[in-house]
């Protein structure tokens, strides 16, 4: 048993140790191809709402405050049959640039479509009704916009004010895909664009249709659906925006359920991505992405099951000394130097401590990129504790879900 | 932009890249599991010059309480350190066999030293012989649990305690006379003060068996 542990430990590091080199590499030797005008293009800003009222005016505010040319630039508010004041209290922000619709209640994709089909812009920007943005965000943008096959443009998320646990978990998690979108972009990899705050072509969606309304990821299934047209999907990474992330386990729960469910129905819809004739899509990005997911599961519950019985054995012991400690626990030089010794002794730790020093990097390359200042030490270390337990479990009902064919709903409340 | 073509150079790059990083974390931590080896083994002569020390003291024996001291705090030292290698290289490893050997006449002699004690100056040490086997999971376990009892005796009574661990399964011809001797037919088991073998499952039990 330990054996098979061992050895899936040794090929998940060296699968993690391919993919840094080959992420590195890329991010090297390939140059962001030249930014084109940042302002060349008209734009429409789509917020989509559903019983948003707490943020709804926030929101509209920040797109509003959009450094962007006043005649190319608009948007709009598609309240999808609320049942709270979010239409009203929309409707109460007075602006020569924003329209504000209400429709029947159809979800977040129906609510964009309607969205995109009255929109003016050669450009749409799907918004989150609880997004704020950087002033600056959309001309860098539109600056990714370079050529006529770029179909859409991600930017840089990070989470507004976090302050639950689960906030700030998923703060470090937002900050660490920003290095790794960046090497998708340049490998044109991106196969999801988050839909709190990305840029896409309106010809895309009057050429190969609106968001699908079928789905409950309709952003992976639009990132999924430009990639098989062979379109590029490009990447702003100083382009940066801020979204309120769940709060609460439940939520975030129910939001995890959901995405990762979406991106199982997704990845079978667009199973012909995958392949050596899909470029570094199909034969690195992709696979590496179920690969993960799958060692992920396998390794974590093996740890669990593994830590479960030494816990039950450690007990069992300290029940046969009737749980009197005495100095067990005392610590002198030797015993550290031993701790030191038997830690760098195995490769194990080894890879473990290389794979947290590189997502410590991925957060400086995060800093310089979307210029935050705030200190990341507490999550980051919230992060590297719970975040790969969270990740299994997340993914191990994901799957539970796929695999019975039970129905996913959005909650709820669930970002994203 | 052609998106589809295949980075081939880089693949071949990064797998070399990786297969390199691969060789050397396994050959940094071999490294150090190596000298941390060394550093620990090195003391297979501290166990031959104790042997030989202890040998003295039981040839030249004095009442002096300080002769016992000094011998019980060397083997204190080395019992640690064989714990350790245990701990680091699996209880089964091969290296440690001949450690252990070596390590079981050692403790021998301290027990004969000890046993001068109580008879020639009225001390009045509890001698404990723990007969252990990591052959399977479940033995080991058993073992463990036990070791952990004796360990927390002997915390509670640093001196009036002395343990002796013997690997049962050791081919060790000292460790199978003391078998022999005290009528070992399975373990794990304690023999305390030459007593019947004995199998303690909480501290409290053996406390009580050492009372009465």
């Amino acid at each position: 048993m330990i054996a098979i542990y061992l050895l899936l430990v040794y090929i998940f590091a060296y699968i993690g140790l391919f993919l840094v080199a080959f992420y590195i590499l890329t991010y090297l030797s390939v140059k962001e191809p030249k930014a084109s005008s940042a302002t060349d293009k008209s734009v429409s800003i789509i917020i989509p709402a559903h019983n948003e009222a707490p943020c709804i005016q926030q929101t509209i505010r920040s797109a509003l405050e959009l450094n962007y040319p006043r005649d190319k630039f608009e948007v709009i508010v598609v309240d999808d049959g609320s049942s709270d004041a979010t239409y009203n209290l929309a409707s109460a922000v007075k602006s020569p640039y924003l329209r504000v619709f209400r429709k029947k209640n159809g979800g977040k994709g129906s609510a964009l479509n309607y969205g995109i089909a009255r929109a003016k812009g050669e450009i749409v920007v799907t918004m989150d009704a609880d997004t704020f943005v950087d002033n600056m965000s959309l001309q860098r943008m539109i600056a990714r916009f370079h050529h006529e096959d770029v179909m859409s443009v991600t930017s840089a998320m990070g989470v507004y004010k976090p302050r639950t646990l689960w906030q700030r978990i998923q703060h470090i998690e937002y900050y660490l895909s920003l290095f790794l979108r960046s090497v998708y972009a340049r490998v044109n990899a991106i196969f999801i664009t988050p839909g709190a705050f990305s840029a896409y072509r309106k010809s895309f969606f009057e050429r190969y249709g609106g968001f699908d309304t079928s789905t409950i990821t309709e952003d992976l299934e639009v990132a999924l659906r430009i990639q098989h047209y062979n379109y590029t999907i490009e990447h702003a990474p100083q382009a940066t925006f801020y979204t309120i992330a769940p709060a609460s386990f439940k939520a975030l729960f129910i939001q995890r359920r959901r995405w990762f469910t979406g991106m199982i129905s997704n990845l079978i819809r667009y199973r012909e991505l995958f392949g050596i004739k899909r470029g570094a899509l199909g034969s690195v990005i992709l696979p590496a992405a179920v690969l993960s997911i799958l060692f992920s599961i396998v390794l974590i519950a093996f740890s669990l099951i593994r830590t479960a019985g030494q816990i039950r054995n450690e007990l069992l012991s300290l029940n046969a000394i009737d749980f009197q400690f005495y100095d067990a626990f005392e610590f002198n030089r030797y015993v550290i130097g031993q701790f030191f010794y038997s830690f760098f002794s195995n490769p194990m730790y080894l890879f473990l401590l290389f794979f947290i020093v590189l997502i410590g990097f991925y957060l400086a390359y995060a800093r310089n990129k979307m210029r935050f200042k705030e200190s990341l030490s507490f999550n980051f270390v919230l992060f590297i504790v719970c975040y790969s337990v969270l990740f299994a479990f997340w993914w191990s009902v994901a799957l539970v879900y796929a695999l019975f064919n039970r129905k996913v709903s959005w909650g709820k409340k669930a970002n994203g | 932009m052609d998106s589809r073509v295949h980075p081939f150079s880089r693949y071949l790059a990064s797998f070399l890249l990786a297969s390199a990083a691969f060789i050397v974390f396994f050959a940094f931590a071999y490294g150090v599991a190596y000298l941390n080896y060394e550093s620990i083994s090195s003391h297979t002569s501290l166990i031959a010059s104790s042997v030989e020390q202890f040998e003295h003291i039981l040839v030249n024996f004095s009442c002096n309480p300080a002769v016992h001291i000094a011998a019980s705090s060397r083997f204190d030292l080395i019992a640690s350190k064989i714990s350790l290698l245990e701990k680091r290289f699996g209880k089964t490893d091969y290296r440690l066999a001949s450690l252990k050997i070596n390590y079981s006449d050692l403790e021998y002699r301290h027990f004969l030293i000890t046993e001068r004690f109580n008879l020639e100056c009225a001390s009045d040490f509890m001698t404990i012989f723990f007969f252990y086997s990591n052959r399977n999971d479940a033995l080991e376990r058993r073992s463990e649990r036990i070791g952990f009892i004796l360990t927390a005796l002997q915390r509670t009574h640093p001196d009036e305690v002395m343990i002796y661990s013997f690997d049962a399964d050791l081919n060790s011809t000292l460790v199978r006379d003391l078998k022999e001797r005290y009528e070992i037919d399975v373990v794990p088991v304690v023999v305390v003060n030459g007593e019947e073998p004995f199998v303690p499952r909480y501290l409290a039990e053996l406390e009580a068996y050492l009372d009465e």
